[in-house]
């Protein structure tokens, strides 16, 4: 087993450990949660709650590395900051164009 | 409150920073969003990735064996699954379907996704819990749960 996938298995070992201590391996307390106009069990934001505070600052520390610690690239869908950037320029390039076409008719 | 009676607030936080810290080792020494249906999908070579599928397939055979040694170390653990086969087998094509056609699910979108600030992450983590909700709703209207 090389590198990646031993951190791997360690990942998906915490994360099964997560998911049972916060009882989100029943399906039950997951469609309680779901359940708004019944027995609603909030129990999952909880635990959304939890995981989110710690990828707010993983994401901080992951914006500051150039290469993952145990592989070489990032395998990740397009920065979200430049995915804004491009739907901005986008927006500033479809105004240019309606902006023209008022100009010209 | 008696809605609140059977939330355990404690230990699902408890339980999210777990979540948090394993989604941490994925994305900073492994470089992949720790999403289940993504990685999945990676282990069957459904998707394409930048590492093997191997890497894949270890985080998804982990899930299992870090409930087996909570199990072990705490004691059997509360969780009710239908006991039909049939139901069970139709209920998972769903869920995997569903989570594909949205480009990932809990994990992915709802922890890896809001953190980043994902605006397609954000409006798929509303949708889905929205349509998961009014879904519920109907079941249990229509008498089916």
């Amino acid at each position: 087993m090389n590198g990646p996938a031993f951190l791997s298995l360690i990942s998906g070992i915490v994360f099964g450990a997560g998911l049972v201590v916060s009882g989100m391996a029943d399906p039950k307390r997951v469609r309680d949660f779901l359940d708004i106009t019944g027995a609603f069990d909030p129990t999952l934001a909880f635990v959304m709650g939890g995981a989110v505070t710690v990828m707010v600052i993983v994401w901080r520390v992951q914006n500051r590395m150039r290469s993952p610690l145990a592989t070489e690239k990032f395998d990740l869908y397009p920065d979200s900051l430049k995915t804004r950037k491009t739907v901005a320029l986008k927006c500033f390039w479809d105004s240019t164009w309606l902006y023209d076409s008022w100009w010209f008719s | 409150m008696e809605i609140l009676a059977h939330a355990m607030p404690l230990q699902g936080f408890l339980g999210g920073l777990m979540l948090g810290v394993a989604a941490a080792i994925m994305l900073l020494s492994v470089g992949k969003i720790a999403g289940v249906s993504g990685l999945l999908a990676q282990t069957f070579a459904l998707v394409s990735s930048k590492n093997t599928n191997f890497t894949a397939a270890s985080f998804i055979i982990g899930i299992p064996l870090g409930a087996a040694l909570v199990q072990f170390f705490f004691g059997p653990i509360k969780s009710l699954y239908p006991s039909s086969l049939t139901q069970l087998i139709i209920a998972g094509l769903l869920v995997g379907f569903g989570s594909r056609l949205g480009s990932g699910c809990t994990s992915g979108h709802g922890v890896c996704g809001l953190s980043r600030l994902s605006p397609r992450s954000l409006v798929a983590t509303c949708v889905f819990m929205s349509v998961a909700m009014a879904t519920v709703a109907m079941m249990k209207h229509l008498g089916l749960s």
